[in-house]
Formats: C-alpha cells, sequence, structure tokens
C-alpha cells in the first residue's frame, strides 16, 4: 500500500501485527550473517521442506540476530496457545524434531532456551501470547538478565526487510508525528533533552550536533550515515543493520527533517555486504511506499537516500575522511574546524551519525527525551550495545543500560572461556587500550572511562589469563600500522617504528629504553596527530606497558 | 577583524585567515614543511602545531588549517610544543636523514646526534604532498597522487605507469623540498631501438614519473626552450593564437611599425592575441602602435599586417 497521509500508518500497523502474531505457526529463523555463518540458511530450507512433509500451518521468516550469537542458528516459534520458545543452537539433524514437537504443541527440550510470554512494543502496544510451557522465563535467563533494549527492540522479532512488520511495531510513527507536529525545533529538544551521545567512540552530544546543523544556514544539508564498521574482530553494526535497517533508515529521516536536509547517505562498508543488499531493497520498497521521495506520507518533507559503498578501510569510519570518501576524494581526515555540521559533505552542513546512534532516534522522539534520560547514569544517558568476543564463554551482543558494571556484562557471555581467569579486556576499540582484569568494577560511563584512557566502542573484547600482552600490543599496532591512511607524520610513520620496536622486544633484542621511547612518543603523538587513529596509536602499547609490565619484564629481562 | 594572541602579542588578523599566516604577518615564525602559500592548507606534516587556548581549553592544533577567530590565546614554541616537534623530526630522521630541510630542522631542534634505534632507510620523500597538491590545484593536470596506506604511502602517477595526464611543466620539481623529483632537459635524446638508433632532438625527462618530452625548438633561433604540451595546455587555456608559443622568451622582441607603410586599418588590434596593440594619433592619422611592455614578441601581427607594415626590426 502507499502512504499517502500521516494517519494511514496506523492502518498499515494492523496489518503487521497480523503478521507477527498470526493464527499460523511462526518460526523465525536468526540470518544474520552469524547465523548464515553456522547455517541458518540449510535450517531454514530444511524447516520448510519439514512443514510441508508434517503438512502444519506454518511460515518461515528470516529475521535479523537477538544477540544471541553463541546459539545461532536460534529458531524461535511462535505458536496458537504456546509462549514464544525460543531455541538454539538449532542444527539441521534437530529440525525434524523440532517440527514434530512443535505439532504436538510440545516444546523440544534439550535446544529450548528461553519462553516469552508477550512482546512489549516501541507503540506501546504489547504482542500477548497464550499458554504455558515448562521453561525459564526469558527476564531469567542470565544472557538477558539485566538487559534493556532500546536499539535492538527489533532484532529477531521482525522480517527485516517487511516495511509492515516494522510499522506494526511502532515503526515510522516517530516520523508520522514530526511530520504531523511539523516543528523540528521540538525535534532536536527531545534529542538534547535524552542527553544522547554519538556512540562511535567520541561521546559528542547529538542533540548538539543537530543544533549546530540546524542553525548553520545553507543552500543545502545532509544526513550521513556512519555505517563503515572496522573494529577488528567486532561486528555488532553489522548485528544491528541486519537486523533492523528501517529503524536506521528512520532515524536519518527524522534528523533530516529537524535540521533541514532532503538528502542522505548511507555510508556502508564493503564488509557488510548482506546488510547493503538489504538497505539496497528497502529504498526500493520504501519508495513504492510513499515512506521515501518527494512528499513523503504527504507531507511537505522528501527525502531521498543514496547508498555508497566504502572500501572498508578503518579510517573510512572517522567522519571527516567518510566526507571526503563520498565525495569521491582520498580517505583520508579533513582539518577541523570546520567541523561537518557547519561545512561536512560538499561544502554544506552535514550530520554524521553512526548506526546505534541513528537507531536511538525513534524510540525517543516516540516516547520523549525525558523516558531515555532514566535510563543511565549522570552524563552517560540511555543504553549501549557492546559485541563480546575474545576469550568469553559465550560470543553475543548485548544491549545494558549505561552505568552497568564491566563485569556484569562479563557474566552475561558467561564470563572467560574454559573456567580461565581474566587477566585483561578492552572496550574501546583497538585505540582504548587494555585494561587490567580488577578494572571490570568500571562502569559503562563515558567520563569514568575516559579517566582511564579508554572509551565506550562497539565491543568488549576479553583475554584470558594465558594471554601474552606484548603480543596483544603488537596485534593492535600492526593492526593501526596497516590502517594508517599516511597523510601525518606521527601516525604514518609512528605506527611503524613502534611496531619496529615491539617486533624488537618479542625477539628478545628489547632494551628497557625501549620502552621508554614508546612512552616518551605517547604525548607527542598524541598531541599532533590529524584524527583519532593517530592519537590513540600509542594506546595499546602503554596501557600495556603500565598494567602488564611483567609481559614486557620477561621478554627484555630485567 | 578578529583579535588573537599570540606569544603574549596582540594581533589583528585579517577576516579568514589562519592562525599560520596571521602569526607570519607580525613577523613570528612557525616552522612548516608541507606548507605553501598558493596551495590550500593540508596539515598533513603536523611541524605547524602551536597550543590554542579557546574557552578555556588548551588544545595542540595545526596553525595552518586553525582559522584565527575573535580570542584565541596561542603560544607557538612552549616545551610541549618543541617536544611534539623534536617527535615528529625523529621520526622523518629515521627515514630521510639525507635531504637539508630535515637537517636543517634537527639542527635546530637539537636532535641531530640522537642515537638511531633503526636502520637509516635514506629516502629522500618526505610525503609531504607539496607536488600532488601543486599538479591537481595549480596545474590542474592530476598527473600524480598518493598511492598505498600507512608507511607504504608513496607519490606515484597511476598504476605507476607512464602518465598521460602529465604534461611536462616542472611545477613538481620546482616546489619539492627535498629536491627528489628528477627532471632533466636534454639537448638531444636518442631512442633506442634494436639495432638501431635515432635522434629524436631536444626532450625533458619526469623520470619519478616515467615520462618524456619533446622540447620545442624557438623559430626565431633554434633553440630549444620549453616542452610543447605545457605550452599548448596554457595556450588553449588562455585560448591564443597557435602561433603564440612559436618564439622562445628571448626572441620575442616587440616588432616596429613601419608608420610610412601603416594604414591605420585596425587589423592588428584585432588579431593581436593579447591586446597588446591599440591605435594610436600620429599627427593628423590614425596609426597602430604596439605597447612593449605587453607584447609577448609572438609575431602574429608581423604575418598578418596586410600592407607589411610590421616588421621585426627597425
Amino acid at each position: 500500500m502507499k502512504i499517502k497521509d500521516v494517519k494511514e500508518i496506523e492502518v498499515m500497523a494492523k496489518d503487521g501485527l497480523k503478521k507477527l502474531k498470526p493464527d499460523a505457526v511462526r518460526f523465525t529463523v536468526g540470518s544474520a550473517v552469524c547465523g548464515l555463518s553456522k547455517g541458518a540458511k540449510e535450517t531454514r530450507d530444511v524447516l520448510t521442506a519439514e512443514i510441508a512433509k508434517a503438512g502444519l500451518n506454518a511460515g518461515v521468516v528470516a529475521v535479523g540476530c537477538n544477540g544471541l550469537c553463541y546459539a545461532e542458528p536460534v529458531v524461535e516459534v511462535i505458536a496458537p496457545g504456546m509462549p514464544k520458545i525460543t531455541y538454539g543452537p538449532v542444527t539441521v539433524e534437530k529440525v525434524p524434531e523440532l517440527v514434530k514437537a512443535v505439532k504436538a504443541g510440545q516444546v523440544l527440550k534439550g535446544i529450548a532456551l528461553f519462553k516469552a510470554g508477550q512482546e512489549q512494543l516501541l507503540s506501546g502496544a504489547s504482542v500477548q501470547y497464550g499458554g504455558s510451557a515448562d521453561l525459564i522465563d526469558s527476564a531469567a535467563f542470565t544472557p538477558l538478565k539485566g538487559q534493556v533494549r532500546i536499539v535492538m527492540r527489533n532484532a529477531g522479532l521482525i522480517d527485516p526487510l517487511s516495511i509492515e512488520e516494522y510499522v506494526a511495531t511502532g515503526g515510522f510513527s516517530a516520523l508520522a508525528k514530526a511530520l504531523a507536529e511539523k516543528n523540528p525545533s521540538k525535534v532536536i529538544k527531545e534529542v538534547e533533552a535524552s542527553g544522547l551521545r554519538g556512540r562511535g567512540g567520541a561521546g559528542f552530544h547529538t542533540g548538539l550536533k543537530w543544533k549546530t546543523a540546524k542553525e548553520t544556514a545553507a543552500p543545502r544539508k545532509y544526513v550521513v550515515v556512519n555505517c563503515s564498521e572496522g573494529d577488528p574482530e567486532v561486528g555488532m553494526h553489522r548485528a544491528l543493520i541486519e537486523s533492523d535497517p528501517l529503524s536506521v533508515i528512520e532515524g536519518m529521516m527524522i534528523c533530516a527533517f529537524a535540521i533541514g536536509a532532503s538528502e542522505g547517505y548511507i555510508y556502508i562498508s564493503d564488509t557488510l555486504a548482506a546488510a547493503e543488499e538489504k538497505v539496497r531493497v528497502l529504498i526500493g520498497k520504501l519508495s513504492e511506499a510513499g515512506l521515501l521521495g518527494e512528499k513523503i506520507m504527504g507531507t511537505d518533507f522528501s527525502f531521498t537516500i543514496t547508498l555508497k559503498r566504502s572500501t572498508g578501510a578503518y579510517i573510512s569510519g572517522e567522519e571527516t575522511a567518510l566526507l571526503n570518501a563520498l565525495e569521491g576524494e582520498m580517505t583520508e581526515p579533513r582539518p577541523r574546524p570546520p567541523f561537518p555540521a557547519r561545512k561536512g559533505l560538499f561544502g554544506m552542513p552535514t550530520v554524521v551519525n553512526n548506526v546505534e546512534t541513528l537507531m536511538n532516534i525513534p524510540a525517543i522522539f516516540l516516547k520523549g527525551g525525558t523516558w531515555y534520560a532514566g535510563y543511565g547514569v549522570e552524563g552517560s544517558s540511555g543504553t549501549k550495545v557492546l559485541a563480546i568476543t575474545g576469550d568469553c564463554e559465550r560470543t553475543m551482543t548485548v544491549e545494558v543500560p549505561l552505568g552497568t558494571k564491566i563485569k556484569n556484562v562479563i557474566s552475561m557471555a558467561g564470563g572467560v572461556k574454559g573456567k580461565k581467569a581474566l587477566k585483561g579486556f578492552q572496550i574501546g576499540g583497538p585505540g582504548g587500550g587494555i585494561l587490567p582484569a580488577k578494572k571490570t568494577s568500571l562502569p559503562l560511563d563515558y567520563q569514568k572511562l575516559w579517566k582511564e584512557k579508554t572509551m565506550l566502542a562497539s565491543g568488549l573484547v576479553l583475554m584470558d589469563e594465558d594471554t601474552d600482552m606484548v603480543n596483544m600490543a603488537r596485534f593492535f599496532i600492526r593492526f593501526f600500522e596497516e590502517e594508517s591512511c599516511g597523510k601525518c607524520v606521527p601516525c604514518r610513520e609512528g605506527s611503524h617504528r613502534v611496531g619496529e620496536v615491539l617486533d624488537q622486544i618479542m625477539q628478545g633484542t628489547g632494551t628497557k629504553g625501549d620502552l621508554d621511547y614508546l612512552l616518551s612518543l605517547e604525548d607527542p603523538i598524541n598531541d599532533t596527530s590529524a584524527c583519532a587513529l593517530g592519537k590513540l596509536l600509542l594506546a595499546p602499547v602503554s596501557s600495556t606497558i603500565k598494567n602488564f609490565p611483567e609481559d614486557y619484564a620477561k621478554k627484555i629481562g630485567g | 577583524m578578529p583579535t588573537i594572541t599570540i606569544n603574549g602579542k596582540k594581533i589583528e588578523a585579517p577576516e579568514n585567515t589562519t592562525i599560520l599566516d596571521a602569526a607570519r604577518e607580525n613577523g613570528i615564525f612557525i616552522p612548516t614543511l608541507c606548507h605553501n602559500d598558493g596551495l590550500i592548507p593540508y596539515g598533513g606534516c603536523r611541524l605547524c602545531v602551536v597550543e590554542v587556548t579557546q574557552g578555556g581549553k588548551t588544545t595542540v592544533e595545526t596553525s595552518c588549517t586553525y582559522p584565527a577567530e575573535e580570542g584565541l590565546v596561542v603560544k607557538t614554541d612552549t616545551e610541549r610544543i618543541r617536544r611534539a616537534r623534536r617527535v615528529i623530526i625523529g621520526l622523518l630522521m629515521d627515514r630521510s636523514p639525507k635531504p637539508i630541510v630535515i637537517q636543517d630542522l634537527a639542527s635546530e631542534y637539537g636532535i641531530m646526534d640522537r642515537p638511531t634505534r633503526f636502520s637509516i632507510e635514506n629516502e629522500h620523500c618526505i610525503r609531504c604532498g607539496l607536488c600532488v597538491r601543486a599538479c591537481r590545484e595549480i596545474v590542474q593536470a592530476r598527473a600524480i597522487s598518493f598511492a598505498g596506506m600507512g608507511f607504504e604511502r608513496k607519490v606515484t602517477t597511476p598504476f605507476n605507469e607512464s602518465s598521460s595526464d602529465c604534461i611536462g611543466c616542472g611545477t613538481c620539481e620546482l616546489i619539492c623540498p627535498t629536491r627528489v623529483i628528477d627532471m632533466r632537459d636534454l639537448p638531444d635524446a636518442q631512442e633506442h631501438n634494436p639495432g638501431d638508433h635515432e635522434s629524436i632532438g631536444p626532450v625533458r625527462t619526469l623520470d619519478n614519473w616515467n615520462t618524456e618530452f619533446k622540447v620545442k625548438v624557438c623559430k626565431e633561433c633554434g633553440n630549444p626552450f620549453y616542452p610543447a604540451q605545457p605550452l599548448e595546455k596554457f595556450r588553449q587555456a588562455q585560448n591564443l593564437q597557435p602561433e603564440f608559443f612559436n618564439a622562445c622568451p628571448s626572441c620575442r622582441i616587440p616588432p616596429h611599425v613601419d608608420d610610412e607603410l601603416c594604414l591605420g586599418c585596425g587589423g592588428c588590434v584585432v588579431n593581436c592575441p593579447i591586446g597588446a596593440i591599440l591605435m594610436k594619433e600620429k599627427e593628423v592619422e590614425q596609426r597602430s602602435n604596439i605597447y612593449p611592455e605587453i607584447c609577448t614578441g609572438c609575431h602574429y601581427c608581423v604575418d598578418k599586417c596586410v600592407v607589411g607594415a610590421i616588421k621585426l626590426e627597425e
């Protein structure tokens, strides 16, 4: 259907709700890249065949990642008269048993994880599932305990490619509300009241960024989604945009409405090919549904989205380098000031936000900034999505309120793999340094983490007691060496030389003087580098020298 | 005009300038490597860093890119800045110890005799990007660019092949602070074919970009003077006559108008590609008059005068 009026969105929502709680059985298979790599495609195929064989009235839907990556392929079953039951891992061999159990109205023990009696939707409505099952409730399930899902509200619940299902959960009602009220300043006020900070790592206040872009007079303005994720071994944004691309697009459109932009770019990393394909399909579908293009929902607001593919380099996630890349120039950072919110893409005011930041926006505008600020702590409001990886028992993606202690997040992931002791962890991406195990009592709080010379980025990487921290530092320096764009001297030359010194230390030819030399580079390189990549270059080295001196002593020999 | 303070001295900076420009206008020296007044500020070498205090916050910024805004307090030579510059120069020395610009900086910052931790690599190119930017911004040829990332970054032509966009103007060679670009003008080049070689006359070679250009020979004196391609590019850009660059600069002598023969028809005024000829009253009649300070000596008017009144020699 084509939406010609803001009120028609409610009609679409009613149709969508029928899909979320159908009269027939609904199987959802987690088919984001984490699921596909564990065989979700095969599970889905076999499931479809088995359903036909058993003559079951059921549909199979490919959904995104609900965060339980360790249990992929995850299958959720919504059957009439039963609570929603989550199974995982559902390998191909388990499928016939599962279909048999569902047909008999039973729970397949062994791979059943938890049940859910209802689904709270963003719109305020909830989907109630009937019946009961002898299973632990989702709220009591350890990996989910303590999670608050705002960004991941639709992850694993809806078909990412279905506009109707998205609308049923309350999607596009935030945009419809904004368009109906016709008050861009109010949107910015709500975002400011929410205290939302950019989730990319720098933690700049999103509301302030938008306000600057709104107040700068210019013939054109742009909204750019930074979806160029490059942290090594972390795929948080990939999971988010693959599971719920429409939230990103809606957030983008609300931003465009607030600042007065009519063009947007989604800059997506080449390593996120599956997500890119989904976004491409959705841009077409949205245009057909009257939710993109000229006169959206029958109002004066027009918006177009251009999808651009990045090379996947780490530097293309730096916002000014990203703008250079969009303009077809070399992917290297621009001098600041001017900041992109004043003079960005093609010299026009541009808001560059990352995926997670924008996914918060529809929820903030629909429920109000103060509601959002109710989560989290002073100065760090809302929730944060973290991909937990490394030496952890359960590799997964969690969303917790800010202020949650890091050790609580670690326990969601089941602690360290193989009951080993935790030696250190990394939370700020490669430039965030490696903190010792005792620092797990730190809360997820921007200021407190900055004080520890780290930050809040997309992943939490655990390192067990067997980790050699010199080797770890070398790994991250090698990463920086490869990913440095080479524009400025401190980063280009520094990353290579620091790597050389670490090589010498690892080969046993290092001296104490080498460590002093490395530490003496930290402040000057931080002062002089052009962008955050260079500024944080020494963090993996200086943090490991400070926190794990014994590892270096072993190599240097006194 | 915004007022800023540099090293305790209050300075009125012109609108839309950078800290570096404001400092230099007022005789305050800030070292640079990748800066050139004719190019857009780049901020690559980071040598021009200064301490900037604004709104109670002190940060280290590159003065070549930072706009001189009202109320800035700038310090150009604190210990923090000197230390930062020492590290940058040291990193450059590790790779390119030989160029004179680097040695000068190293001796000024007292790090000439520091112990070398790495094997000296002795490269001359310091990746300042002046050649790349001059080729793009001034010549507008975009024949060369940076390739590779990080330490592997280098200046080259696309795919390291001979670039058809290079016009052999030599701007890159002129602007390079470390003299790493090898440009030669050879009086008589030979083309070597198997078992045979043929003289192709004077050429200019740019080995860094794998290019070679035939040099134009002056129509008047027969001496080689400049590669033909850039001359042709400039001629087209300025919409000049085809004969405009036929003579070398020293042969571009303004021709002489014979008042006896001149009809005063004004044809040469119309024909002159750069408007160096105007009519002037001589006694009672109009006669052509060539302004020697404007004339480039292309001698186009000599060929075009219908009565042969314009001559090369008096």
